[in-house]
């Protein structure tokens, strides 16, 4: 049974659809949600988490219903928001104490754990200190450590890099796979920036405009594609024309030729011959030749024609 | 991806032990033990305990001004005697509609105090996504204001009662004078805490600003205070009568008058002494105001943004 699965989720506010049939499955992992701002990621947090009521469809995590079973979801889940949400004025030991009761741990286990996660995110004296005092990546490393109190078995993560300067961003990352790999708890960790979001995570969710682009593990992303990419130092044009004359589709994209290969793989030498027998006996120079892999940038590009709905 | 130097040069200068994510296999407690919990954090907060050191000047500096008359009155008794206590102004029931102004500020000041930083600093998300519900949250929040008001009321009212027994002839007499009187100082603290923090509570609670929710109640108080009398002044014959159910002064007044049973001579309100109302209507008012700010509060937090 998947950890989280939506069926058809969806949420419409007065003028604008934050999600669109939502049909997704997640497996146990770090799981990456990625889309632009605004493709309805945090919605999916809180429908997730019971706090928003969906418009339609439904959802399931860990197999409890989010409509119905909202307190038992929570007890088992934390949950880290995109925006600021810590009380200046109080101390980061004492905040992260009383989310860890509110939470349901007793007050002597709740000070245990706040010490062990406040240590585990890199807080160490300054935790004594009124949260106001903190710098973002300080506070980032609170609202990490209050979602981790309880222990729970899922951590939803909005936008955890969020206003971090590169080096909060490397160490927040580090914070996120740390979490996820050597304590066993699946992460989501949602994100606008997909450079940043395939370094931690081992399983993909891409979503835009609410609607499911694709969900798969990250490898699949990045596979090897029908293209291959031929880079010569000039002559593509003349390159091209050849390589049609040799029966091959062919076209120039700016200053690359895209030649069409077949996948599979049987008759894939073929191709690389003739652009071969083609470079030398026009006597261009070669500089590069090579199968090219999908981006996740090509997913966004291309969202149009990805059919919806692909989950893996 | 270099590691920073961690201990600089080799050698056994010192070592730190990562001891590695320890999970939580202990029992997890359930609502209850949540909402208790946000209780006692709340009234904590209500007194600026566990806050800073400027969080806890007004609620006791309050706390200060609203034990003044019981000590004054004390004092004079201790050097008058206790025949001085005949015409002193401070009773056991009069306390509160003299004090009320004090009562009342400390509901403007800590209402919002209790409210709206969870909102203006955006904790509430991380509240709800506890395993709690929204009316959990308004609940717990109400309850604590209710507790942390009612100690404050009830703290002059034990001065003046340990007191006024300390000064009796002997302990027995002093006992006897004053026991009657613990009923009646109960429930009209009781009441009153709930009537004014469920009418501040609610106010603060629909605005993250504190300076709006405090400007609030301020003007809640001595709008319906202002009317009241003006009314008082205008109407005549049966109308007239109600106007004591329009501001929270007279509500008060007519309500702790008929808990303590006090002559309608002595009752220190001509708007409550002209109306000459059963007392049950004092306590149904409170009760309807209380009942609907509660289901405003509650309206309040099951739509809020989280």
């Amino acid at each position: 049974m998947p950890l989280i699965e939506t069926h058809e989720l969806t949420k419409r506010y007065p003028g604008v659809t934050a999600l669109d049939a939502l049909s997704v499955a997640v497996e146990p992992g770090i799981v990456g949600l990625v889309g632009a701002n605004g493709a309805g990621k945090s919605t999916l947090l809180k429908i997730l988490l019971g706090l928003l009521e969906p418009t339609g469809g439904s959802a399931e995590v860990l197999g409890m219903d989010t409509r119905h079973e909202g307190t038992r979801i929570r007890a088992a889940v934390g949950y880290m928001p995109e925006h600021d949400c810590l009380p200046p004025d109080l101390t980061a030991t004492d905040f992260v104490a009383h989310m860890g009761r509110m939470s349901g741990l007793p007050a002597a286990a709740a000070r245990e754990r706040t010490a062990d996660v406040l240590r585990h995110v890199g807080l160490y004296e300054e935790r004594y200190r009124q949260i106001g005092t903190y710098s973002t990546g300080m506070k980032q490393r609170v609202k990490l450590a209050q979602a981790l109190a309880h222990d729970p078995r899922v951590l939803f993560l909005d936008e955890p890099t969020n206003g971090l300067d590169p080096a909060g961003r490397e160490e927040m990352l580090e914070l996120v796979r740390r979490t996820g790999t050597e304590f066993g708890i699946t992460v989501i960790v949602s994100s606008h920036l997909l450079g940043e979001i395939e370094r931690v995570c081992d399983f993909l969710v891409a979503i835009d405009a609410g609607r499911l682009l694709r969900a798969a593990p990250l490898a699949s992303f990045t596979q090897l594609t029908n293209v291959l990419l031929v880079e010569v130092e000039e002559g593509s044009d003349e390159l091209v024309a050849a390589l049609v004359a040799a029966g091959l589709t062919a076209h120039v994209d700016g200053h690359l030729v895209l030649v069409a290969v077949d996948a599979s793989g049987s008759a894939g030498a073929a191709p690389y011959d003739a652009v071969r027998d083609a470079v030398a006996g026009m006597g261009l120079g070669l500089v590069r030749i090579e199968q090219r892999r999908h981006s996740l940038e090509d997913l966004f590009r291309d969202a149009v024609e990805l059919p919806a709905g692909t989950a893996a | 991806m270099s590691e920073p130097a961690s201990g600089g040069a080799t050698g056994p200068g010192g070592a730190i032990y990562d001891i590695g994510y320890r999970g939580y296999e202990g029992p997890r407690l359930r609502r209850p033990q949540a909402i208790r919990t946000l209780v006692a954090h709340t009234v904590r907060g209500a007194y600026g305990i566990g806050r800073g050191g400027r969080s806890k000047v007004v609620p006791f500096g309050l706390l200060v001004l609203l034990l003044l008359p019981a000590i004054v009155s004390l004092g004079l008794s201790g050097l008058v005697g206790p025949a001085g206590q005949r015409f002193d102004p401070i009773r056991y029931e009069s306390y509160y509609s003299i004090t009320q102004t004090i009562l009342f500020l400390f509901i403007a000041a800590q209402a919002p105090e209790l409210v709206g930083p969870d909102q203006r600093n955006r904790v509430l998300p991380l509240y709800f996504s506890r395993p709690i519900l929204r009316s959990d949250y308004a609940f717990a929040k109400l309850t604590a204001l209710f507790i942390a008001l009612l100690l404050f009321t009830l703290a002059p009212q034990a001065l003046l009662l340990v007191g006024r027994v300390l000064q009796a002839p002997d302990i027995t007499t002093g006992l006897a004078d004053n026991l009657p009187d613990v009923l009646p100082i109960l429930g009209s603290a009781i009441a009153i805490s709930l009537l004014f923090a469920a009418l501040g509570l609610t106010i603060a609670a629909f605005t993250p600003r504190r300076a709006y929710a405090t400007a609030v109640i301020i003007g809640v108080f001595i709008a319906s205070n202002a009317i009241g009398g003006i009314l008082y002044a205008v109407l005549r014959g049966e109308a007239r009568r109600w106007v004591a159910l329009l501001s929270i002064d007279t509500i008060l007044t007519g309500l702790t008058s008929f808990l303590f049973s006090t002559p309608t001579a002595e009752i220190p309100s001509p708007i409550v002494k002209q109306a000459g109302l059963p007392g049950a209507v004092y306590v149904v008012a409170t009760l309807v105001v209380v009942a609907v700010m509660v289901g405003l509060l509650f309206r309040r937090y099951h739509t809020v943004e989280a």
